[in-house]
């Protein structure tokens, strides 16, 4: 097939199919070729139709290397003669391989096997690019699923530590392919505002707690567990981690004080009665039930551990109140017949003031297992956990206190029955304030950071690198009054990058009111600048806050406003 | 410089119409063709060596809508200008493009 034809042959072939002597058809051919380079040396090309053309190309002058000295040496400007065939040549010449077509390719792993054994040499100029491409696809990776493991730990370390969460918070990004993000942006987009109203929610069920206790307590723990699953959003779950620690916590306490509360009467009651008995095994079950939950409970550092003490100690405080109450209240509970209520019903002043010794020492010695045991368990829990097994320990240890909650809840009412109505109110009053005091620890400001600006980078990559997700962008555009045109800024140049005061990259509501000053800034800018795509910055705004007029120092247009609120 | 000018100076070079040229023109290209389709590789004294090439099969990225494409292979024209040709027009002046 590939054979090497001579001129002679050429000439004999075309000789007879012109019915020409071979002397002309040689001549002919020669004065051919002459014209060609003649209209070469003319024009710089011959356009011959039907088979090619001919054209000269200019090549700067560029460094070369000597193959066989190796010597450096310049090659001088010059003229390349290139041919250019026609397209019905080109489809004649490449007739054995018309019938494939370019495939497209889904599967990345697939491709670049497929690079791998393609020689690397013979590729042309695009697939290297493209290889370099998937390099830093490959490169990318890691990353991703580092800042993954790294933001794992952070699942349960909450807002307390704001430091710490700046470390860890700046490589988190969602590990979604650019095509994917591309199908994924409205859902996205939509998911925010969804996922904020459930702090909102999840506030009016706490507020509830104390009647429905168990209800709460799988409330978040659920969703937390959703949370992980999707982790790809950012936005997601701000508030609603940082509550559900707080209700652990909460009902942590909470049941803490039951059992404290319950200790000292049902010793006093093993003096009397045997039936109380049954109990005590049951509790001490149950204790060592908290104190396995609480060493697979969240992992939090020693800071945690402190604050968690502090809130203890308070409560230890809160604790000697009630007690006192107990010793007065424990008289009038003469009159009780429930088998299972501890109380003594003829308590005398000796035993009421044993009781409250053993309240004290019952209390101190939980608690210091408990911190004891929780701080081993920090300290040796491995770093690199998966995200889903971390959310299943608060998942677990969540339903725990759950059933903990649910047998307490039992005494609790149980008590409630013969103890004064006074009482509970006090129990329930100080249970509320436990919440509002952890909760107020946990208030935190949005933090700034000075980042300069790189080469290369924009506001979008920007926030991809510093929240995971590039639509907060606008966020560190509000947050810059110097800044003017959104599209444009500078190297070198510095700029103040807000951080999400919620855990694990999440927005409290403070930073999503601040994102959505954000975009209305943005939107005040492409307003003044490029009208047509204001209102859709505006309809971003709405996504992260209800009331932009409030948010907005200036009116905005009502066309716009009327646009973001139709468009949800 | 086209193929009519090429006819033209040929027609006058050998004493023929333009319409005769033209139909040597004709029969020369496609006996070119039929031989470089075939696969043959031949070489015009004075011009160059006309043959294939097969290009391999690679993956492509179109940057525009993200995509890997595999690329089938691809028979194509060679040509290599012979030397006295390139010597010549090494530095001529290109007057456009």
């Amino acid at each position: 097939m590939s054979e090497k034809v001579t001129f002679g042959e050429l000439i004999e072939s075309i000789a007879e199919e012109t019915d020409n002597s071979k002397q002309f058809t040689h001549d002919f051919l020669k004065d051919f070729v002459d014209v060609i380079n003649g209209g070469l040396e003319e024009d710089g090309k011959v356009n011959i139709a039907g088979f090619g053309k001919f054209k000269l190309q200019r090549v700067d002058e560029r460094e070369g290397y000597n193959p066989q000295t190796q010597e450096k040496i310049t090659i001088p400007a010059h003229n390349k003669v290139i041919f250019k065939p026609y397209k019905d040549l080109r489809e004649l010449v490449n007739a054995p391989y018309a019938h494939m077509e370019p495939q497209l390719i889904e599967d990345e792993e697939t491709e670049s096997s497929i690079k791998e054994t393609s020689s690397p040499d013979q590729q042309p100029v695009e697939s290297k690019t493209e290889e370099s491409g998937t390099e830093r696809d490959n490169k990318t990776d890691p990353e991703v699923e580092q800042s993954e493991q790294k933001s794992e730990p952070d699942t349960t370390e909450i807002s307390e530590e704001q430091e710490l969460n700046e470390d860890d918070f700046i490589p988190t990004a969602p590990p979604t392919s650019h095509k994917k993000e591309r199908e994924d942006i409205f859902g996205n987009e939509n998911k925010p505002e969804k996922e904020q109203e459930s702090p909102f929610d999840f506030g009016g069920i706490q507020d509830s707690d104390e009647d429905t206790i168990p209800t709460s307590t799988t409330g978040p723990s659920d969703e937390v567990k959703d949370d992980v699953n999707d982790d790809g959003d950012v936005v997601e779950f701000n508030a609603t981690q940082s509550d559900e620690e707080d209700d652990l916590l909460a009902d942590f306490i909470r049941s803490e004080e039951q059992e404290q509360q319950e200790e000292p009467s049902k010793y006093l009651a093993e003096e009397e009665e045997p039936e109380p008995e049954k109990n005590k095994p049951a509790e001490s079950e149950e204790e060592a039930d908290e104190f396995v939950l609480s060493n697979e409970e969240d992992d939090k550092e020693e800071e945690r551990t402190k604050s968690e003490e502090e809130v203890l100690a308070e409560e230890v405080e809160k604790l000697e109140e009630i007690a006192k109450d107990l010793k007065k209240y424990q008289p009038d509970k003469s009159d009780t017949t429930d088998e299972k209520d501890p109380l003594p019903t003829a308590a005398t002043s000796r035993r009421s003031e044993r009781s409250s010794s053993f309240a004290y020492v019952a209390a101190a010695v939980i608690i210091l297992l408990l911190i004891t045991g929780g701080a081993w368990y920090y300290s040796t829990l491995p770093t690199n956990d998966t995200l889903i097994s971390s959310s299943e320990e608060t998942a677990t240890s969540a339903d725990a206190t759950n059933q903990q909650d649910d047998s307490n809840q039992q005494q609790l009412a149980e008590q409630q029955e013969t103890q004064d109505a006074q009482q509970t109110a006090q129990n329930q009053s100080q249970s509320t304030q436990t919440p509002a005091s952890t909760q107020s620890t946990k208030s935190t400001t949005p933090d700034n950071q000075a980042v300069e600006i790189e080469e290369g980078q924009t506001l979008w990559s920007l926030a991809e690198d510093r929240y995971g997700n590039p639509r907060l962008w606008p966020w560190i555009y509000g947050n810059n009054g110097s800044l003017d045109d959104p599209d444009l800024i500078y190297a070198g140049s510095s700029l103040s990058v807000p951080l999400p005061s919620g855990p694990q990259n999440t927005l409290t509501n403070t930073d999503s009111v601040g994102v959505a000053k954000g975009y209305i800034a943005t939107y005040k800018w492409y307003k003044s600048n490029e009208k047509s795509k204001a209102k859709d910055h505006l309809w971003a705004a709405k996504l992260y806050h209800n009331d932009l007029q409030q948010l907005a120092d200036v009116p905005i247009d009502k066309a716009d406003l009327s646009y973001a609120n139709r468009a949800r | 410089m086209n193929t009519s000018d090429v006819v033209a100076m040929l027609a006058k070079n050998w004493d023929m119409t333009q319409a005769e040229a033209r139909k040597l023109l004709d029969a020369i290209t496609q006996t070119l063709n039929e031989n470089i389709a075939s696969g043959n590789s031949f070489s015009i004294p004075k011009l160059g060596t006309f043959g294939t090439t097969t290009r391999k099969k690679r993956t492509s990225y179109n940057p525009h809508y993200e995509q890997y494409m595999k690329l089938p292979p691809k028979r194509v024209v060679d040509f290599n200008p012979s030397k006295g040709l390139k010597e010549d027009l090494k530095q001529v002046d290109i007057d456009d493009e």
